[in-house]
């Protein structure tokens, strides 16, 4: 069945609009459990039986008076029995409602949960769906959904990983700052587990950084942001530790403040070193001509398919558009058009985008400018985006890979980067993040900043958060009032 | 099968539990569980040391809110739900004026006694709660329980026949009893402003969980939703419509109790039902891991008398409509955790049609109440358990079904 033909019936369906379904159609939709069929003679006995309603209701509501009356701890069988009658009766009465006349097979049809949700993937996806059979899609879709949870599941077995290394590190170990938390090691793992490689390996890559790098810095984070960049790329640890070294050592001469060289260097990570030149002097255009700019915002400049001109041009132009629909000033608001400039959409259709995300994301990130940008710069549309992320945070919850609730779209936030079903899981992402150094290609039609993605998120959604777990105990809900 | 008691884990509570010559009076229901589980005065560690020191077992209790711990080891049944027993009254965790712990140090600040500064001076850390005689909110000792709202607590709780009140589920009072008065008097040395002037008392209740609707848990259903659905183990969307229903039937049994307890008192000539009196279903009611809601703070839940019918349907209009933001709040919560979880109720509208219908559903063999669709509009018919038909009430529910 074609699946614009699917998302037609199922439309009908919900708005209780009469169909034509085949019965080949039909067998589909009442196989997969999307639709519920119902004979006539069924509806005919539930009309009957809804008509007695109020007499059982009755009955039923006066021996209940009678049972509360006596006391007892359970409720006599007949009353149980009549009970039992009358949610049935009354689920019927709901399903009388939305019951469909269906022509070609002679029956009603009523829409499941499920059913609901698939019209909802239809409807998202509809743009992608032309020449795609509903089947074909309702398998990618399951497919990915999968993905999802087995990516928790890798993301888990990284986590343990890490955690064992973090308890059996020994009181002489020399690392720079405070220990990692388990709200930082779950970041970590679900950047990690991106990567198709052992989970051991993984978390072995991860301490290796960790212990290997001269951090020359007491802020968590860094360490944090830069072993999970570093572990998530490919190639030999000693060259990619050696790099990041080397790109630190040179953002100095170009301007970048020590306490933002390890998140600058770590959203470069990925570049090839034949880039770098390119990059550099471009952080050093923009630098003169932006000089108070954040080194984060300069970098996701910087790195982008952008001359430089046309790269503040985007830039200004998000800002302006921010400001017109209320975004006015603050870092944040700069930071979210710096990631909108730098992304690979289209200048018109920049703000708009972010407009539509950041009406998803207001009170889910707090504040909710940056993720929205990085959501609304991604190669999905915004709605679709959206989905995604909802997706992410749909797996999180339902593995339980969260202590703390306030972790979870912080989590997905991460887990989305890349992801997207039906095939348009884009490039730089779905394979291990920077895997491929498009670099600044003058044409990039994909983005290619998977660490630059990690970088933002961890420097303007889990930096706060992180600060906040820290100074908010657990019980921070726990006043001396009442009770 | 028997549904297991959940609390959440938090601070350890070290008390020392008296036995032995105590005034105690309780529920005689439940003097089985007295007497073999949980008989005793239940003092904090640092205020037994203060004292002479009478014999005692230090019992480790778990913190749950403000002046109450828990002792997951002391549970009992009641129909198919496990309770674990609660001490009312053992002591305040937290500052009364500052949002800090209320450490050995503090207490030595608030203290009257120079005998008793220089014996909390090795106790600088402690943070086991403590009794004070700060006068707090009426009538009450801060960290403390007084003797009027105790037994308002255990009046009410006596009402109860397994646990509801006509399907008004409560988190059953056991026993109330009072602070020896060798402890009683040192704790009325401890104060800020008001010195508190009466007897010191603890109330034992039983709750299926410590999960509040919205405040005073470390996990609450409102803002921890997901945390919760992990410690009930709601692993489906099927479980979680089951939750639903629970928590539907029990909400609105809440929203109606004044009708559902309604009562002509004919020696005064007045009806009387049930009300809350500055208690919420936000704060003082816990969700049990089915999702029936249990009201915990009984001590807030008083008769209210009118003088006619007039009077009893303008107090079911106005329960009702004082506590319904609160429980749909819990109810909306749960619906978007499961569109969180399993994706099937994606817009608003939808939830909010799931809730109602389940609603509907599950109340459909409630004496009190019956759900009735007037063309898009859900009413509510409340018939209270005396006179329905000059004290019965309608209320819309949703003026939109399906919007």
């Amino acid at each position: 069945m074609d699946s614009g033909r699917a998302r037609a019936i199922l439309k009908a369906v919900e708005d209780r609009q009469p169909v034509d379904m085949s019965p080949d159609e039909r067998r589909i939709f009442v196989g997969q459990g999307i639709l519920s069929p119902v004979d006539t003679a069924t509806r005919d006995r539930w009309l009957t039986a809804v008509a007695g309603l109020p007499a059982l209701r009755d009955r039923v509501r006066e021996l209940s008076r009678q049972a509360l009356a006596t006391p007892g701890p359970t409720a006599p069988p007949e009353l149980q029995r009549m009970i039992r009658e009358l949610e049935e009766i009354a689920g019927q009465k709901t399903s009388i409602d939305s019951l469909v006349w269906n022509g070609p097979t002679q029956e009603y049809v009523k829409p499941t949960l499920l059913g609901r949700s698939v019209l909802e993937d239809l409807s998202t996806w509809q743009k992608h769906l032309e020449g795609r059979s509903f089947e074909e899609v309702q398998q990618d879709l399951s497919t990915y959904r999968g993905g999802l949870i087995a990516t928790i599941q890798r993301a888990d077995l990284v986590y343990r990983g890490l955690m064992l290394t973090e308890q059996m590190r020994a009181d002489n170990d020399v690392t720079f700052g405070d220990p990692f938390t388990t709200v930082d090691l779950r970041f970590a793992s679900i950047v990690l587990a991106k990567r198709s490689l052992d989970p051991n390996l993984l978390a072995g890559s991860f301490e290796f950084f960790n212990m290997a790098v001269n951090w020359g810095s007491w802020n968590k984070e860094d360490r944090l942001v830069g072993s999970t960049v570093l572990a998530s790329l490919p190639g030999n640890l000693n060259t990619v530790r050696d790099n990041f070294e080397r790109l630190r050592i040179q953002l100095e001469s170009h301007g970048i403040l020590p306490e933002d060289r390890i998140f600058a260097a770590a959203s470069m990570a990925d570049l090839d070193p034949s880039w770098w030149d390119l990059v550099f002097s471009r952080i050093d255009e923009i630098h003169r001509r932006r000089p108070p700019l954040n080194a984060i915002l300069l970098s996701a400049l910087a790195r982008s398919s952008y001359s430089v001109d046309d790269a503040l041009a985007r830039f200004d132009a998000a800002l302006a558009g921010m400001a017109d629909r209320g975004y006015r000033d603050g870092l944040h608001v700069e930071a979210a058009a710096s990631i909108l400039a730098s992304a690979p959409i289209e200048r018109g259709g920049m703000v708009e985008r972010f407009a539509l995300t950041a009406a998803h994301l207001a009170g889910v990130f707090d504040p909710p400018h940056a993720p929205s940008a990085m959501l609304a710069a991604s190669p999905l549309e915004p709605f679709e985006a959206i989905d995604v992320f909802r997706d992410c945070i749909s797996a999180i919850t339902r593995r339980n890979f969260f202590e703390l609730t306030l972790e979870i779209e912080n989590l997905a936030l991460v887990m989305c980067y890349g992801v997207a079903p039906l095939g348009l899981g884009y490039l730089a992402a779905n394979l291990p993040p920077g895997a491929i150094p498009q670099a600044p290609s003058l044409v990039a039609a994909v983005p290619a900043y998977g660490p630059s993605w990690y970088a933002w998120h961890t420097y303007w959604v889990y930096r706060p958060l992180g600060r906040y777990i820290a100074t908010h105990p657990v019980h921070v809900h726990t006043i001396a009032a009442f009770g | 099968m028997v549904r297991e008691a959940v609390w959440v884990p938090n601070d350890t509570v070290r008390l020392v539990r008296l036995q032995g010559d105590l005034e105690a009076f309780g529920d005689p229901r439940f003097e089985r569980f007295w007497s073999t589980h949980v008989e005793g005065c239940y003092v904090p560690e640092i205020l037994w040391k203060l004292a002479p020191r009478a014999p005692g077992v230090t019992v480790e209790g778990v913190r749950d809110d403000n002046r109450s711990a828990l002792l997951p080891e002391r549970r009992w049944v009641i129909g198919d739900r496990e309770f674990v027993a609660a001490v009312k009254g053992c002591g305040a965790a937290t500052d009364a004026y500052e949002n800090v712990p209320l450490t050995g140090s503090r207490a030595r600040s608030i203290c009257r006694d120079r005998r008793l500064v220089e014996a909390l001076a090795g106790e600088d850390g402690a943070t086991s709660g403590f009794i004070t005689g700060e006068r707090w909110f009426g009538n009450t000792p801060y960290g403390g329980q007084a003797p009027d709202n105790a037994a308002i607590g255990l009046l009410t709780s006596l009402r109860a026949h397994e646990g509801q009140i006509a399907g008004f589920y409560i988190c059953p009072v056991v026993a109330l009893v009072r602070l020896p008065d060798e402890y009683a008097s040192i704790a009325s040395q401890f104060y800020w402003y008001r010195r508190y002037s009466g007897t010191y008392w603890q109330e034992i209740r039983l709750m299926p969980s410590n999960v509040r609707v919205y405040f005073h848990s470390p996990v609450t259903f409102g803002v921890d939703t997901a945390r919760a659905f992990e410690m009930f183990r709601i692993g489906s969307f099927e479980e979680a419509e089951h939750f639903l229903e629970n928590m539907a039937r029990s909400s609105v049994a809440a929203l109606t109790l004044y009708a559902r307890s309604l009562r002509h008192d004919d020696g005064r000539g007045v009806y009387a039902g049930l009300g809350y009196h500055d208690v919420w279903l936000d704060k003082d009611a816990v969700v049990a891991p089915d999702g029936t809601m249990h009201f915990a703070d009984l001590e807030g839940i008083e008769e209210i008398p009118v003088r006619d019918s007039d009077g009893v349907r303008e107090e079911i209009e106005r329960q009702f409509h004082r506590n319904v933001y609160e429980a749909f709040y819990a109810l909306e919560a749960l619906a978007i955790e499961v569109d969180r979880r399993w994706r099937v109720l994606r817009e608003p509208s939808a939830r909010r049609t799931w809730i109602l219908e389940t609603m509907e559903r599950a109340c459909a063999a409630d004496p009190h109440v019956a759900f009735e669709r007037r063309g898009e509009r859900l009413v509510l018919g409340i018939e209270p358990s005396i006179d329905a038909n000059a004290c019965g009430v309608e209320i819309e529910v949703a003026s939109r079904m399906g919007m």
